[in-house]
């Protein structure tokens, strides 16, 4: 792996509350290089979205707790200024958020946001930055480009405003695009569409791409790399083809045992994941994912001690890891 | 856009009928005689000859349907005049309506430069010193009654003022009279701006603290809407997230208010325009109204009626202006 361009390490994120504090991320390790597009998958409340807007620094100050580190091409964005962080935003970190038709401003064009962001990082005439726009919209393949540039929001579809949030996205040549569950509010009929075009023309541009997501069939075909988090950490860490091949953690064997699979019986039952997702005012003691979890077992330290992610290539944050494969074995015939 | 103006103008014009056919009803449906009213007083028992001569004058002993139609002929041509003073009303409409403009226009500078300026200051610095004190100001102003704060300033920049020599500036003479030959009708000199400042502030008061508060709301709202991170995360400055991204959506509501408002302010500027003598409309209604003096009622009322509905249609195409996702009436 190349030196990465986006290195957080041991990210902790807390909430001040009226309850108390909310520990949304509790040490994430993550890595992302040059033109890699990595995945972060997680139920919701995970935190995942936690972590991303943590890079650019969008939480609300006032009530947020942060450390770690956030490293950037080896430069602190924690520690960054405010018109250092403010040159990130969008001209070398870019995002796609989940909901476009929030995302987006509704009192303004299409044209006229893509134009913002293309003139908050470069020093070029308004005329300029609309081809640009222009060019933009036609590259995520909005059809009459000229004609969308000057629509506002809401007379675009769902899908083609997550196009155009891309197509904004995309107007800096950013070095990293961080995409949100891009795809969550869209209709199931353009959400392989919208993927597979976010990455295609994040690859045109040379942009790596970190992409969130609580869909792991999504991250299949997409993704070089996936993290799996649960309860504000990683629990799992590793290529998407060893993911797949080898879940190491019980809770990535959960989600993909609650997927349907084309290569398996159709009589084959779905096993949800019983229980419900901690609350992250007062986590459980030892591995958070115990409760939960069916290997459980006190003599192993699951109930008391934390498991740190261990420092394997395929990394896997579990007091039983090994012996995962006979133990699902056993279960399942 | 055009039929759309043009669909509204014609049902303004039913509104107007219908609040000129309410008002004449209602003034029917009093129980004093308007003639012994206009004669001389209610109770005084003016000579019966002298309502005789009233009645036929005004032709009170037409039949109503009638009277209704001269009186509804007279108010759309400005034709008519006083019972009372027998000023013609056009000369009325003409003196007092361009100083009810004025002051509701000053008013509504007020209004919007200190409503928004104090709305925004507190929202961005929310549970702040500033924050405070400007809810607490705003609370104190809004309880405080209109004429009470009228009296209040008036005796403290007219009275106080002089006696304690203060200087010049905070001196504000307690006048009876606007002057005429306003620059561009509404810009005052410094005499008529020293006339105009204390009423126009009365005026505004109470606008001015709901303009505060609903644009700290609308801003607070806005500020933490997903488009607004949106607008951070593409890297722009704080002061264009501001201006572009939060205050232009926060304004729509506050516009709407601001531009109804304006209808009131002209229309309903009784106290302030009594407790200044600034002559404009609302002042003069009240008074004829206690006269029974109909035409004037009705003349002004309509003029004030009028006013508000087309400050109503203007809110309406500026709205849709603001806001693209608002088409007006399923026309363009």
């Amino acid at each position: 792996m190349a030196a990465p361009l986006l290195e957080i390490g041991d990210l902790r994120v807390g909430f001040r509350t009226d309850d108390g504090l909310v520990q949304a991320v509790r040490g994430v390790d993550l890595a992302v290089a040059g033109g890699e597009v990595v995945a972060v998958v997680g139920e919701s409340g995970s935190g995942k979205s936690v972590t991303a807007l943590s890079v650019l620094g969008l939480h609300p100050h006032h009530r947020t707790e942060i450390g770690g580190t956030i490293s950037w091409q080896g430069e602190d964005l924690l520690a960054a200024s405010p018109e250092r962080l403010r040159q990130v935003r969008g001209g070398e970190i870019a995002m796609v958020f989940q909901d476009p038709l929030t995302a987006l401003n509704p009192v303004h064009t299409v044209g006229k946001q893509i134009i913002e962001a293309v003139r908050a990082h470069r020093d070029i005439g308004k005329a300029k930055a609309k081809e640009r726009a222009v060019e933009m919209l036609g590259l995520v393949g909005i059809p009459q480009p000229q004609r969308r540039v000057d629509m506002f929001p809401h007379e675009f579809s769902g899908g083609m405003r997550q196009r155009a949030m891309i197509a904004m996205a995309l107007s800096c040549e950013p070095r990293l695009v961080i995409a949100d569950e891009p795809t969550t509010a869209l209709d199931v009929t353009v959400q392989a569409q919208v993927l597979e075009l976010l990455v295609e023309s994040t690859h045109k541009v040379g942009s790596a791409v970190l992409l969130i997501t609580h869909d792991l069939g999504v991250v299949a075909g997409l993704a070089d790399r996936v993290a799996v988090m649960y309860a504000g950490r990683v629990v799992e860490s590793a290529t998407t083809p060893e993911l797949f091949a080898e879940p190491s953690h019980p809770y990535t064997i959960g989600l993909l045992d609650s997927l349907p699979r084309v290569d398996t019986d159709v009589d084959e039952e779905l096993r949800p994941i019983g229980g419900q997702p901690p609350s992250m005012l007062a986590p459980p003691s030892g591995c958070a994912f115990h409760p939960r979890c069916p290997y459980a077992s006190a003599e192993h330290g699951c109930m008391h001690a934390l498991p740190e992610l261990d420092d394997r290539r395929h990394a896997a944050a579990c007091w039983r890891r090994d012996e995962l494969a006979g133990l699902r074995a056993a279960v399942t015939t | 856009m055009t039929s759309f103006v043009l669909r509204r103008l014609v049902s303004l014009a039913f509104t107007l009928l219908g609040g000129f056919t309410v008002l004449f009803v209602l003034f029917f449906a009093l129980p004093s005689d308007p003639a012994e009213v206009i004669a001389g007083g209610n109770g005084k028992n003016p000579p019966q000859s002298v309502i005789d001569n009233v009645t036929r004058k005004y032709h009170l002993d037409e039949s109503i349907p009638k009277q209704y139609v001269r009186r509804l002929w007279e108010t759309m041509t400005l034709s008519g005049e006083s019972f009372r003073t027998r000023e013609p009303l056009s000369d009325t409409v003409a003196d007092r309506l361009p100083n009810s403009l004025r002051l509701a226009i000053w008013a509504m500078a007020i209004e919007v430069t200190v409503g928004v300026g104090t709305g925004v200051l507190s929202a961005r610095r929310r549970n702040s010193l500033v924050d405070t004190a400007s809810t607490l100001g705003t609370a104190i102003v809004s309880a405080i009654p209109v004429f009470v704060l009228a009296y209040l300033l008036r005796q403290v920049t007219g009275v106080y003022a002089f006696q304690h020599q203060w200087p010049e500036w905070a001196r504000l003479p307690v006048l009876s009279e606007a002057d005429r030959g306003w620059y561009l009708g509404i810009i005052p000199n410094l005499d008529q701006l020293e006339q105009i400042i204390q009423p126009a502030l009365v005026l505004a008061s109470v606008s001015t603290v709901v303009v505060a508060r609903l644009t700290r709301t609308t801003m607070l709202e806005a500020a933490g809407s997903d488009h607004v991170r949106t607008a951070r995360a593409k890297g722009l400055k704080e002061r264009q997230v501001l201006s572009r991204h939060t205050l232009r959506n926060a304004l729509i509501p506050v516009v709407t208010f601001v531009g109804i408002d304006f209808g009131t302010l002209v229309g309903f500027a009784i106290l302030t325009e009594t407790v200044f003598g600034w002559p404009g409309l609302g002042s003069r209604v009240a008074r004829a109204a206690g006269q029974s003096d109909l035409p004037v009622v009705l003349t002004l009322s309509m003029v004030v009626m009028a006013l508000y509905g087309i400050a109503n249609l203007i809110v309406d195409v500026s709205y849709a202006k603001l806001d693209p996702r608002i088409r007006l009436g399923g026309a363009r």
